[in-house]
């Protein structure tokens, strides 16, 4: 008869012909688990017999029953083994399908602590699984509140700040006048700033906290305070108040009278949009300036100098700007004098500057020949800036700059007829060649610009001719006029080339043949980037050229060019303190030299103390004083010789026809004297 | 007795025509006086800003080592004679950096936001 199905356990039959068929049997299911329902999981509560809920399910329609409870103090709860239970019930109401079934504990469950419980459903027959637990704490505990800091009284601050403890962190609310944007509170010391109060004098400000569990503390009555004058009373209130007072009173009242002036000013000040800034507040210094700096004051961390530079001297015109950025002295100079801005650029019109050579701009030794320069001197060649070599690569012209009145640079550097001048120029970036040309501006005189051109093809002669103003000197001079060009002519074209891969371009070119100036335009052509078009820069200098030196005699007031005669210079060694022949051929040039019919002889020195000597066999030998070179120049003085004998000196052809004639004339007196003489006697 | 009183009115009306008067000029002249000390306010801030500017560019940007105890401290109190809460924040992010890269980053923004400043 207690026939068990896989569905249920049998309870009545419900058909007596077959009693072992389960269809004629009536059976009970199991009612399924409860679902808890509150106190929800991880809640707290601060009653000690917290009704519990859960909702009760029974697949058997119609079928009621009750739900078990059960509270664990155990965290690792196992309600069917019943283990740490201290209170356990059944619900007293029966529950239909998917009602809730309440049971509340008889008796308090204990201290505040944490607890689980679980619920299991009985349809009184059949029992579903115990749940599986939840947790819910209880608090009884309310938050305990204490003053700290009261409100200063009378206070001038509308907005003033108050602070007050919490046992418990929760939820602040305000009572009375007072309120606040801050509405949480934290275990410990909490400080609030209240809204803004109006004047007058807050003595029902309360304060209370909730803690998590809704345990709210007692009102915390905040001490009484005035926000402007204590009495809360107008102006008009405090003098009508202090006339009824003794004298004593009288200076408090001022007092009060005063401070509510202040407000009130502060008020208008406010209104008038007067309002101050509130002060900044910052670390300790020692905090901010430690002894040992910090990385970016470490040196050479923060930007490129360089970059920096173009911010420094910003208001300066391009080329000028240039400048100061690729010689740092250069750039001092400009500050040292005061050129900051356009306007100031004047100021250099007047001056003419002197540029390092190109191993003082490198750092490198002076006198370095490019080859012997190190990566890190070829890396601080100033870019963009063409520098003269000559000698053999080892002596330095420095370039002399003046200024437009645009602030334009013209950089000229001086050397001497038909020398090898040795060109080094750095791109700023990486170029695809690099060009130069020889352009003609000016010849010295008359003479030596049509001997020059004679020289030359026709064709270039002739183009030549005309791009000057040679008629013009012609008309108007005896020759030694200037010769100035009127176009540009180029008398050469030549290429630099890098040999080295360093992105250094050299070029070795002649100097002209005849003195004058002469512009060395060069022209840097870098690649073609994406999208855009292969750019150019051109670099432009000036190059004197000085006439050589030369050897003579004077004859009258003219002179006559000594052939063979031998000049030799003399240069004070430093290490010896002693003047020796200057050793020419460390830099590619003779010494002694020899002239020829032209008595032409020069020098290309570098920076030193020298004297010239110049020897012919028969003249006297000339010595000179000694002069400095502050830079790569020429040396090219015209030297007189005088003949070593001085009574030879005094035969000229004048002189002797001069004596012949004087003879002649006494030879020529004394016959007709005698002759007279002679006639006499006789 | 209706003299007096027409004479009190009168000189009552003509008080409170004179205080109006008064103190709309009043509020107009203290509108441009608030006007005024905003200019120069504003003037002051700026030279501030670049005397912190220069002394920065000179001594830490273009400086060929390491910044002196001096230099930094007069860069330090430089920047808070400013009294710019923004200014200083950049300043501290500036000083705090602890690479090439942050520095490039804070010392880039550093000197944007104080050509802003002088700027307004």
């Amino acid at each position: 008869m207690d026939s068990d199905a896989s569905a249920g356990k049998a309870i009545a039959q419900t058909n007596s012909t077959n009693s072992g068929n389960n269809l004629n049997w009536l059976f009970n299911v199991a009612p399924g688990a409860p679902i808890l329902v509150s106190p929800t999981d991880a809640s707290s509560t601060d009653d000690t017999t917290p009704t519990l809920s859960a909702n009760y399910s029974d697949p058997d329609v119609g079928d009621v029953g009750t739900t078990n409870y059960r509270i664990s103090t155990s965290s690792v709860a196992d309600c069917v083994t019943n283990d740490n239970v201290i209170a356990w019930g059944a619900s007293s109401e029966t529950a239909d399908e998917d009602e809730d079934t309440t049971w509340t504990p008889s008796s308090s469950i204990g201290d505040d602590a944490t607890y689980y419980w679980c619920a299991q459903n009985n349809d009184g027959s059949l029992t579903s699984d115990w749940t599986e637990m939840g947790i819910f704490t209880l608090d009884t505990i309310v938050p305990t509140l204490a003053e700290v800091t009261a409100v200063s009284t009378p206070t001038g601050d509308t907005t003033p700040s108050y602070t007050f403890s919490s046992s418990e962190a929760g939820t602040i609310s305000y009572g009375g006048d007072c309120s606040s944007a801050t509405v949480q509170a934290v275990s410990g010391n909490n400080e609030i700033i209240f809204d803004y109060l109006s004047l007058g004098t807050y003595t029902n400000c309360t304060i209370t906290v909730t803690d998590a569990t809704g345990n709210p503390s007692s009102a915390l009555a905040v001490s009484s305070f005035t926000v402007g004058v204590p009495g809360g009373g107008s102006i008009i209130n405090v003098i009508s108040d202090s006339s009824n007072v003794v004298a004593e009173n009288i200076q408090k009242s001022f007092e009060q009278i005063a401070l509510q002036i202040r407000w009130i000013s502060q008020q208008a000040a406010g209104i008038f949009g007067n309002q101050q800034q509130p002060e900044s507040s910052y670390p300790p210094l020692a905090e901010s300036v430690p002894v040992e700096p910090q990385t970016v004051f470490r040196g050479g961390t923060v930007i490129s100098k360089k970059e920096l530079a173009k911010i420094a001297i910003l208001p300066l015109p391009e080329a000028l700007k240039n400048l100061a950025l690729k010689f740092p002295q250069f750039a001092e100079t400009l500050e040292k004098v005061g050129v900051s801005k356009p306007e100031d650029v004047q100021k250099l019109q007047v001056a003419k500057l002197t540029f390092p050579g190109l191993a003082e701009a490198s750092g490198a030794i002076a006198g370095s020949p490019l080859g012997v320069f190190t990566d890190k001197e070829i890396s601080q060649i100033p870019t963009g800036f063409v520098f003269a070599k000559t000698g053999a690569d080892n002596i330095d012209f420095k370039t002399k700059v003046s200024f437009s009145e645009l602030g334009e640079p013209i950089k000229t550097i001086t050397t001497i007829e038909n020398k090898p001048l040795y060109l080094v120029v750095k791109p700023d970036a990486v170029a695809e060649t690099v060009q130069g040309y020889v352009i003609f501006k000016s010849a010295n005189s008359l003479s030596a610009f049509l001997d020059f051109t004679s020289k030359l093809p026709s064709a270039l002669s002739a183009s030549l001719l005309d791009a000057t103003n040679l008629k013009e000197v012609i008309n108007s001079t005896n020759g030694s006029e200037e010769i100035k060009a009127t176009k540009d002519i180029v008398l050469a074209e030549f290429s630099y080339q890098d040999g080295n891969d360093n992105g250094v371009w050299e070029a070795t070119i002649q100097s002209p043949v005849i003195g004058g100036k002469y512009e060395i335009r060069t022209t840097i052509n870098y690649p073609a980037k994406a999208e855009q078009k292969q750019s150019t820069e051109n670099l432009s200098m000036i190059m004197v050229v000085d006439p050589e030196g030369y050897i003579f005699r004077k004859i009258g007031n003219d002179e006559a060019r000594i052939p063979n005669a031998t000049v030799s210079i003399y240069w004070l060694n430093p290490d010896t303190n002693e003047y020796e022949l200057w050793p020419a051929q460390d830099f590619q040039q003779e010494n002694p030299q020899t002239t020829d019919v032209t008595g032409k002889y020069s020098f290309l020195v570098p920076v030193g103390e020298y004297y010239l000597k110049a020897t012919s066999q028969e003249y006297l030998t000339y010595q000179g004083g000694s002069f400095k070179v502050t830079e790569g120049s020429g040396v090219h003085l015209n030297i007189e010789l005088r003949p070593k004998n001085w009574f030879w000196r005094l035969f000229t052809i004048e002189r002797i026809m001069l004596v012949v004639v004087i003879i002649l004339l006494a030879s020529i007196f004394l016959v007709i004297m005698l002759g007279k003489r002679l006639k006499t006697q006789s | 007795m209706q003299k007096t009183r027409l004479f009190i009115i009168t000189i009552i009306t003509l008080l409170a025509a004179v205080s109006v008067y008064l103190a709309v000029m009043y509020f107009l002249d203290h509108q441009s006086l608030l006007q005024v000390q905003k200019q120069l306010k504003a003037q002051q801030n700026n030279e501030k800003v670049s005397i912190f500017a220069k002394l920065f560019v000179d001594k830490v940007l273009l400086s060929q080592g390491t910044v002196s105890f001096d230099d930094r401290l007069r860069l330090e109190n430089a920047v808070r004679d400013i009294s710019d809460p923004e200014i200083f924040s950049k300043w501290q992010e500036f000083t705090d950096s602890k690479d090439d890269n942050e520095s490039q980053i804070t010392v880039g923004n550093l000197l944007k936001l104080l050509f802003n400043k002088i700027y307004q």
